[in-house]
């Protein structure tokens, strides 16, 4: 049997995500396009330090954000 | 940086050392900047205790009057003291209770104090300042305590004026209802201060000098400061109460401090102050105080002139004590002398001075708060 | 007046007394040329949700090319919580311990949460956080903020961008007469003029952020509000001359004395 990508249905950012991979943060940066330096990111309203990362798996359902600076006073 | 003998030095917050230049030396400029500002610095304060400023007198009696109507109205806040006990474990040379003179020592005991109380609330007071000496077993903190809790059925506001204490038992003396704890420093400079104590616990002048942060950290509302003046330097002193008041302020921001302004005068004993304070610098004190600080009370006691006190009445004193007696007790026994730890100058009774007061245009207040608030 | 040389919060010292903000610029490059003639050292920047499809408005990497602290904002949060979070969320981006703790829920004004405020300092205080709070001018409320171990405080000069000065001048006085931290006047300010004025008043250092943005000329305009805050530190220290007062004819008060 054919190995089948991974897709699991996430909450990215406040809007539903349908992310093909295994659900390794580094997996979903890339597929966003995203710089992993200029980032941080909270999963299920934790923080997940940047050295943490790797272990995270997401699972189906999971709620990601992604944040960056922007300009502010 | 003063240095005593046991290398006890003053505090860097509350050292004058920077401004002494100033207070001695400042220009006419510097003290038409003084008078002038909106809010009054350390700088400022300084030039306004200077002979520059001393040769514009009226101008800063004029600004003080000012800013005391501003935040006190035409009102005069009255007090009474009551001396509980004149048993005392200190050795301050300059001092008619000092534990070396002969005089016989007495206590006012509970039922004593209640015929006090009784008789001084007679006169109208509703303010009463409750003093003793330095700690003894004769007139420890139980015996303090107790007589608060006790004028706290009688008076509206009760004030001690005792010794130093630990931040519990300050808090032991809010829960009696003290709303005020007087302190004075007698002297910031160590060196004077070490040789004038010459014994007992009040010689540990790091220990006094923290007391009045113990004071308002307990609860207790003011904290009265003040420096014996005629017995060191008087610039220096007055640099550091200043420094000392601003200090607490900052850090006990929703308390209060309050200062008066003893002045040393000869005792039984036959002290003669060294640094003596004329009439006229004792009033620029008090107006560059009035003008620095212009919401904190500032009090003259009788050991100064009828005349003195009249004048200064509302031009920067907001609060003064009247037919006062410095004997332990003497409210209720008439015929008694009112001299005791320092000589009674202005002794006349509460309605004469009231009426003064009156010809002045200034309202005596005999409450301020009452009791709902403690 | 104390000359202290430096500006210094939370134990760190800066010569810099202009704080910038990185808002309303018309691009990164002008920002990045503002902030460098501003000579700010300490720089606020807001968090935001990335957005994949403009990758390229990037900003943290313009700025840690400045040499600068960044001091990350809470802005967008409308309680206490949501500040908290943020002001984790943008040390785990910045590396930097300070945060300016912003909460402000009405949209129509911006007008500070003053207890939102206080809670969410309280615990970031705790939490090892440099707290630079911004707040309304408040002086009880600048004690309380100082209490709980806030590095300075920074009170309204007027209502976020409306460019109407220091209308709250007389608080702003009797917060530096108490305040035991530096003073930073945040928001309002329009003209550099009004900067040197807080700066004579006794603030530790300003915060400007649409003047100099929405100005003809940012960089330009970031020269002028450096200079400016120069020159009312420089007043201050030197001592403004006395208003002349007029001489008030009452009956003399010191006849009684020798």
């Amino acid at each position: 049997m054919k190995p089948m990508t991974p897709r699991m249905t996430i909450t990215l950012n406040g809007a539903e995500h349908v992310h093909h991979g295994s659900g390794a943060l580094s997996e979903l940066l890339k597929e966003l396009g995203v710089n992993p330096d200029q980032v941080a990111i909270m999963v299920n309203d934790r923080i997940v330090p940047k050295g943490e990362r790797e272990a995270v798996r997401l699972r189906e359902g999971d709620g990601v954000e992604i944040l960056t600076f922007m300009g502010g006073g | 940086m003063k240095r005593n003998e046991n290398s006890v030095t003053i505090p860097d917050d509350v050292d004058p050392g920077r401004w002494m230049d100033l207070a001695r030396s400042a220009s006419a400029d510097d003290v038409r900047r003084a008078l002038d500002c909106p809010m009054v610095g350390e700088a400022d304060f300084a030039a306004l205790l200077s002979p520059a400023a001393g040769g514009v007198l009226e101008e800063l009696a004029q600004r003080a009057r000012a800013r005391t109507q501003a935040h006190f109205g035409r009102t005069i806040a009255l007090y009474v003291p009551l001396y509980l006990s004149d048993y005392c474990s200190g050795g301050c040379t300059y001092c008619g209770f000092a534990s070396d003179r002969g005089q016989a020592r007495h206590r006012l005991e509970p039922d004593e104090i209640l015929r006090e109380f009784e008789a001084i609330a007679a006169m109208g007071f509703q303010e009463i300042l409750l003093l003793t000496g330095e700690r003894t077993p004769k007139a420890d903190y139980p015996y303090v305590r107790d007589a608060v809790a006790e004028a706290a059925r009688h008076f509206a506001a009760v004030t001690v004026e005792a010794f130093p204490m630990t931040t519990e038992e300050y808090r032991g003396l809010a829960a009696a209802g003290c709303v005020g704890v007087t302190l004075y420093q007698e002297t910031y400079d160590p060196v004077p201060y070490e040789r004038l104590h010459r014994w007992g616990p009040k010689r540990d002048y790091v220990q006094r000098l923290a007391a009045p942060a113990r004071v308002l950290e307990s609860g207790i509302r003011f904290a009265g400061l003040g420096a014996l003046l005629g017995i060191a330097d008087p610039i220096f002193d007055v640099l550091s109460l200043y420094r000392h008041a601003l200090q607490l302020r900052r850090r006990f921001w929703q308390s209060g401090v309050s200062i008066s302004f003893p002045r040393v005068c000869p005792q039984e004993g036959g002290y003669v102050p060294p640094h003596p304070v004329s009439d006229r610098f004792l009033a620029q004190i008090i107006f560059a105080f009035r003008i620095a600080m212009p919401d904190v009370p500032l009090s003259l006691s009788t050991r100064e002139q009828a005349a003195f006190r009249d004048g200064m009445a509302g031009v920067g004193i907001s609060k003064m004590s009247i037919a006062s007696r410095t004997t332990v007790g003497g409210y209720q026994a008439h015929n008694a002398s009112p001299d005791g730890q320092f000589h009674v100058s202005d002794d006349r009774d509460v309605a004469s001075f009231c009426a003064a007061l009156e010809a002045k245009g200034l309202e005596p207040v005999f409450k301020n708060w009452d009791k709902v608030f403690r | 007046m104390n000359p202290v040389e430096k500006l210094v919060l939370g134990g760190v010292e800066f010569d810099s007394r202009l704080l910038v903000g990185t808002g309303k610029f018309a691009s990164t490059d002008v920002m990045v040329k503002a902030i460098a003639a501003s000579g700010a050292q300490l720089v606020t920047v807001a968090l935001r949700r990335v957005n994949p499809e403009r990758p390229s408005d990037d900003l943290l990497g313009p700025l840690t090319k400045l040499n600068i602290t960044l001091v990350p904002n809470t802005s967008g949060a409308r309680n206490a919580a949501e500040a908290i979070r943020a002001a984790r969320l943008g040390r785990e981006l910045s590396g930097s311990r300070f945060v300016k703790v912003e909460i402000h829920p009405n949209p129509h004004h911006l007008m500070p949460d003053a207890i939102e405020t206080y809670e969410a300092s309280k615990v970031l205080a705790r939490e090892g956080f440099i707290v630079l709070p911004y707040m309304p001018a408040d002086p009880v409320l600048a004690k309380r903020l100082e209490e709980v171990g806030c590095a300075a405080v920074m009170p309204l000069g007027s209502a976020i961008g409306t460019g109407h000065g220091m209308t709250t001048a007389e608080m702003i006085r009797l917060i530096i007469a108490d305040s035991g931290v530096p003073v930073i006047v945040d928001a309002g300010l329009r003209a550099p003029s009004e900067a040197a004025a807080a700066m004579e008043m006794g603030c530790g250092a300003v915060l400007v952020n649409s003047a100099i943005a929405a100005a003809g000329d940012p960089v330009g305009m970031a020269n002028a509000f450096a200079e400016a805050v120069k020159a009312g530190l420089a007043a201050r220290r030197a001592g403004l001359m006395s208003r002349s007062t007029h001489a008030v004819a009452t009956s003399p008060l010191t006849t009684f004395l020798a």
